[in-house]
């Protein structure tokens, strides 16, 4: 996996500077020298711009996997509250959420509160489907073994349940973080105050190509770095299971 | 002998209506302390029902089951009962020594010594396999961690569903002859599921032959086999003798003794 992505970073790296040598306009592709000089000049504001769309995007995260979760126990000992809210949560994350960012503001009056809302609803489908799914996974015959022991429901679930739910869990937090960080950057460009979403806008209206391939680089730079560090904590925990 | 368990006339229904199957029909039985018991007989005459109803993992429809004058449940909450089943209920993010330990953090959460999963593990011959996990033990090494798991809190009645089912021929043998030495050391009741008759007879004070469609007791074989019963065992006559004893039975119960 390591060679894979070595590969592919090189390949990024050459086919910018190929577009440099083949003398494409510097609007469309800026050279690298000029983008990391925009980096290093301007990184006062990146880091600050950063930090916040990922403090917020992280909190949006933590509710979203806290909401995730409390929802598939819920499904989970419930089977009539899964059936009856499965397809209001499949209904309520699927519509664009564009569709509600102008109501949200409107409602809530501040742009932290909608920021959240739009994370946790493109993150915490993938969170629950994903955990309900994995509890649901637990080995028929561990909980007949716990049920003859009389385990507690707590530790059933402690004990069984939660390590099922494990890899399911591990995999829905790959696929949701990307998903948190582009809605982060598409909520920012959407409000259009703070963030690096937000940058993008500003770059974009004052065609600065520069600083949006440093904003580019910074969001996939921490977007592929985090996927890079879940996937390989995942493929140690699959592997001492051996479920793959 | 003190009577360990009382079946009374246990009936087991499946689903309701006309299309509901009559599992288990009217079945009677006194286990005592200390006996092991086989159940043998052609797959759906109800032998893992009846274990599972004794286990308390389901309900009968009629009949009254007693373990030591008290119902399963009742056994269930004093973790009075160990069971092993053919698929070894491991925890595949624990080690063998772990997943022993699990039953000990079941059944007396407060006792934090845990010595008793480790040495039971070493007294099984898997000293060295303590931190392994699943996916690297053995076939025959993951049933002896599963029989430990069921055997560590030292319940009174130990309940085993095929658990040798999977293994090879060999494999087998030897569990089985493990099994019996075990027991030998620490005398328990014990209710065995198997398909094997030389199985069954090895291990067995009473072979219990079961008849499908609704499954029933069919005959009872005792087993008058002096202990320790070793492997060499099986080539005497006697022991020979009681599992053509057994084998007829079963031959009777699938096709009234004709062979087809």
């Amino acid at each position: 996996m390591k060679r894979a992505y070595l590969a592919m970073f090189g390949s990024l790296i050459g086919l910018w500077l190929l577009a440099g040598v083949l003398k494409v306009q510097s609007f469309l592709v800026p050279p690298p020298n000029l983008v990391l000089s925009v980096l290093w000049n301007e990184r006062d504001i990146f880091v600050q711009q950063g930090l916040n769309t990922i403090s917020i995007g992280l909190l949006g995260y933590l509710i979203a996997n806290l909401l995730g979760v409390t929802m598939a126990i819920i499904f989970y000992y419930t089977p009539a509250i899964e059936a009856f809210a499965s397809p209001w949560l499949v209904f309520l994350t699927r519509i664009p959420f564009i569709v509600f960012s102008s109501i949200f503001v409107v409602v809530f009056r501040n742009m932290l509160v909608p920021k959240l809302i739009i994370v946790v609803l493109v993150t915490v489908f993938t969170i629950v489907a994903n955990v309900t799914e994995g509890l649901k996974s637990a080995d028929p015959v561990l909980l007949d073994r716990m049920k003859v022991l009389h385990a507690s429901r707590w530790q059933i679930f402690c004990k069984i349940l939660w390590p099922a739910a494990q890899p399911y869990f591990q995999a829905a937090q790959l696929i949701s973080f990307t998903g948190m960080v582009i809605a982060m950057i598409v909520a920012e460009y959407q409000y259009g105050s703070e963030g690096l979403g937000f940058l993008l806008l500003r770059g974009q209206q004052q065609y600065r190509m520069d600083r949006l391939y440093a904003v580019a680089i910074i969001v996939s730079g921490v977007s592929v770095g985090i996927y890079i560090a879940l996937k390989a904590y995942q493929t140690h925990l699959l592997k001492k299971r051996r479920l793959i | 002998m003190k009577t360990a368990l009382t079946l009374r006339d246990v009936t087991k229904r499946f689903g309701n209506g006309p299309s509901s199957t009559l599992a288990l029909d009217g079945i009677t039985l006194d286990v005592l302390k200390g006996e092991f018991v086989s159940f043998i007989g052609p797959s759906g005459c109800g032998k893992t029902t009846l274990l599972r109803i004794v286990a308390g993992l389901v309900e009968q429809t009629s009949g009254e089951v007693m373990i030591f004058g008290e119902s399963p449940h009742r056994l269930q909450q004093r973790h009075d009962l160990g069971v092993a089943f053919q698929r070894p209920a491991i925890e595949p993010s624990r080690t063998a020594l772990q997943d022993v330990e699990l039953t000990l953090e079941v059944t007396d959460p407060r006792n934090r010594d845990r010595s008793k999963a480790r040495e039971l593990l070493e007294a099984f011959g898997l000293g060295d396999a303590l931190h392994k996990y699943r996916h690297e033990l053995s076939g025959g090494m993951q049933q002896r961690v599963n029989i430990a798991s069921a055997l560590v809190h030292d319940p009174s009645l130990l309940l085993l569903d095929e658990p040798f089912g999977a293994l090879d021929l060999i494999t087998r043998d030897m569990m089985a002859e493990w099994l019996g030495g075990v027991l030998l050391k620490t005398p328990k009741t014990v209710l065995f599921v198997t398909h094997s008759d030389e199985e069954a007879v090895l291990l067995s004070d009473r072979v219990i032959i079961m008849s499908p469609c609704p499954g029933h007791v069919y005959d009872e074989i005792c087993v008058d086999l002096e202990r320790p019963r070793t492997r060499r065992l099986k080539t005497s006559e006697c022991f020979l003798q009681t599992v053509k004893q057994v084998r007829e039975a079963l031959y009777d119960v699938v096709n009234g003794g004709d062979m087809p």
